[in-house]
């Protein structure tokens, strides 16, 4: 008797599990759909504002707003174009922040250190190398 | 104690129970067992559905990466009518949302015998945030794909559209429908008794495949400026069309390529069909004096004619081969340099006439013409260059200054790039790189293709200062550009009427060029339809190669004597 009440309450509670991890899957599963719509709603809001961005960025708009506004742009000629390497004679001491010289493996190294540590706190603005067309 | 009835009862219901018990679990062990395939497939039908995963249309770049063609999702509205139980309440509330007029909506909502209609189509984003906000019983949301084009009416022939279903449609976007669409994914969905989702955990799934992208050799900012000066040709001259073409003579890129009239494809089916033909590429025309190019080079590659040999141009007023031609002026003896420079059909003629039918034929088909490009895109005219066995008494004197013979603005450019491509002609194309959009992985690539030389380097410097010579001192002096050496030619053609005589009226002015001569970056061909007086390709076509080129220069960073 002892055995089949040992087995009676076993079993129920094997079928009890199964039922919970049923019940455990489907609220899990609610939860992934809710947040799987909420990570497409998110997806697409941020590849709508990036086509917005890329449609303000666009020659026509940009001449589209210009033109409401009547302000004529012309091609600068050659003598107001500024060079892209400017080279200053003397040159600037790196310490000022004005220039960035070339540096060696540890300064660099040094460079991107400090800047992990003072990650968040300090913007670095860098001229980008541009790339050669 | 029982007694023998008792027992016999208690028996009897033990009996009973065990038979019942054995009819249930018979029952069971057939449905659960023998044959549960019925009862699953209808269980399966109600929670279970196969959900379509679309695939995201692929992106269509310049080069420089910059997106030209886009797709984005966005909301659509749909409604169940058998659920709305006030259509004039529901109709109310939605309209100012979905910008729909309220009666429309209401007709809509009311009509109970179907269980699907839809309200609105890619609504944007916070009208639909609204309208899921209200949630409004019988009202549904939908996520539908939607190509857009962030330059509007830039490129726009060589982009084409696709349609509402993400079918490309015309230009790139139908060439390369297969590569651009991928293929739909597909996963088992289970639904409760609302029809919520409640995940696929235990379901298999096939993951869309999202299109390729598409990099193009053309440069926007390029193409904006040629597109620019283009339109302001085209609106002066009140032509009925214009096209131009900008090109990397070196490697047959196409850098721009656009033509007026023009439409954007955001909103493709508003415009007319004859808007969004491509015409640079479909529509072909007698070149006129441009063609005098390919006379001078079968003359200077076979020796008949040197450029310093002399021919008198009969003061403007010639009778041969039964008709009169005429030259825009007069003039008097011209070297075959000034014959060129000058555009004088007279001497383009006599010269011409030393050559004989089979020298020109073989000339004008070593460039390219009676070919067809092959460039990427659709509908590019398939033009055949009549043999000589087929050229009529006048055809000696008419097919070396361009006439009975038909070109594309394309055609146009591959012969001025090879004149400054020191003589190699090179096909042009304009799709450079098909791409993986999730690694950035370049799927294909593809690159200059030169066909064949078609004159010598020698023949070819010849040539090249001819051509200085239009820009400097003949026809074509409003292409010059401040600080730079040009070379081109200009075409002023006479259009065919219906009843076969040239028109007085109707011309197609061009003017196709390169730029620098030392070393050519760009050729630039600019064909304008139709133009008012002044119609000369001189004075219409010339100046729109000089904006393009000096602007493009600058951009492209090239300075004075580079």
């Amino acid at each position: 008797m002892r055995r089949f009440f040992f087995g009676l309450i076993l079993s129920t509670c094997l079928a009890l599990g199964y039922v919970q991890q049923r019940v455990w899957l489907i609220t899990l599963g609610y939860r992934v759909e809710r947040l799987a719509a909420q990570r497409d709603d998110l997806l697409d809001q941020h590849r709508v504002l990036h086509y917005n961005v890329l449609a303000l960025q666009s020659p026509v708009i940009l001449d589209e707003r210009l033109a409401q506004r009547d302000v004529q742009l012309t091609p600068p000629k050659a003598i107001e174009v500024l060079p892209h390497r400017l080279e200053v004679n003397p040159p600037v001491p790196a310490w000022s922040g004005v220039t960035q010289p070339e540096s060696s493996w540890w300064q660099q190294a040094w460079k991107q250190g400090s800047r992990w540590l003072e990650n968040g706190r300090q913007a670095v603005a860098e001229p980008t190398r541009e790339e050669p067309r | 104690m029982l007694t023998a009835a008792q027992k016999t009862r208690v028996a009897l219901a033990i009996m009973g129970f065990l038979m019942i018990a054995a009819a249930l679990w018979a029952r069971l062990l057939w449905l659960q067992v023998i044959q549960p395939d019925h009862w699953v497939s209808i269980a399966r039908r109600q929670h279970v559905q196969v959900l379509e995963l679309p695939a995201v249309r692929g992106s269509i770049l310049d080069r420089n990466l910059r997106p030209l063609a886009v797709s984005l999702r966005l909301t659509s509205v749909f409604a169940d009518p058998r659920h709305i139980k006030n259509p004039v309440l529901t109709a109310h509330q939605l309209a100012p949302l979905l910008g729909r007029p309220e009666s429309h909506l209401k007709l809509q909502l009311s009509r109970k015998e179907r269980g699907f209609v839809w309200l609105a189509r890619r609504i944007p984003n916070q009208a639909a945030s609204r309208v899921r906000a209200m949630d409004l019983p019988g009202v549904h949301l939908v996520m539908e794909s939607q190509r857009f084009y962030p330059h509007g009416y830039l490129a726009s022939h060589v982009l084409g559209f696709s349609g509402l279903d993400m079918q490309g449609l015309e230009g790139l976007e139908m060439v390369y429908d297969r590569v651009l669409k991928g293929e739909p994914g597909w996963r088992w969905l289970a639904r409760d008794a609302r029809r919520r989702g409640v995940g696929a955990w235990d379901a298999g799934t096939v993951a869309p495949r999202d299109g390729l992208e598409l990099v193009l050799t053309l440069d926007t900012t390029i193409q904006y400026i040629a597109e620019k000066a283009l339109d302001q040709a085209y609106r002066q001259s009140h032509a009925k069309a214009a096209s131009i073409v900008v090109a990397d003579p070196r490697t047959g890129e196409i850098l721009a390529l656009a033509n007026r009239p023009s439409f954007d494809p955001n909103q493709f089916s508003q415009a007319d069909p004859q808007d969004r033909r491509d015409r640079a590429v479909t529509d072909t025309f007698e070149p006129g004096s441009v063609f005098k190019i390919v006379t001078a080079a079968v003359a200077l590659g076979t020796r008949a004619v040197r450029p310093e040999d002399t021919f008198f141009c009969e003061n403007g007023s010639y009778q041969v081969a039964g008709r009169v031609l005429h030259d825009h002026q007069p003039h008097g003896t011209l070297t075959f340099r000034q014959v060129i420079t000058q555009s004088s059909n007279i001497g383009v003629a006599k010269v011409a006439a030393r050559l004989g039918p089979e020298p020109l034929y073989r000339g004008i088909r070593a460039f390219g013409f009676g070919d067809p490009t092959g460039v990427e895109l659709p509908g590019e005219a398939a033009v055949t260059v009549k043999p000589p066995s087929q050229w009529s008494r006048p055809s000696m004197t008419t097919i070396p200054m361009g006439h009975e013979v038909a070109v594309n603005a394309l055609q146009l450019t591959q012969l001025i790039s090879t004149v400054a491509n020191g003589g190699m002609l090179v096909r042009p194309w304009i799709v450079r790189e098909i791409r993986d959009p999730s690694s950035g992985a370049v799927v294909k690539s593809f690159g200059p293709k030169v066909v064949r030389r078609v004159v010598t380097p020698e023949v070819d410097r010849q040539l090249q200062d001819f051509l200085t010579g239009v820009v400097q001192e003949g026809t074509g002096k409003l292409a010059q550009v401040e600080g730079f050496q040009a070379a081109g030619k200009t075409g002023t053609a006479q259009k065919l009427e219906p009843n076969g005589q040239y028109s007085h009226t109707r011309f197609v002015a061009s003017f196709i060029g390169f730029i620098p001569v030392e070393q050519a970056h760009l050729s630039i061909v600019v064909v304008v339809d139709e133009p008012r007086f002044p119609y000369y390709g001189g004075v219409v076509s010339a100046p729109v190669f000089k904006r393009v080129a000096t602007e493009t220069l600058a951009y492209l960073g090239y300075n004075h004597g580079d």
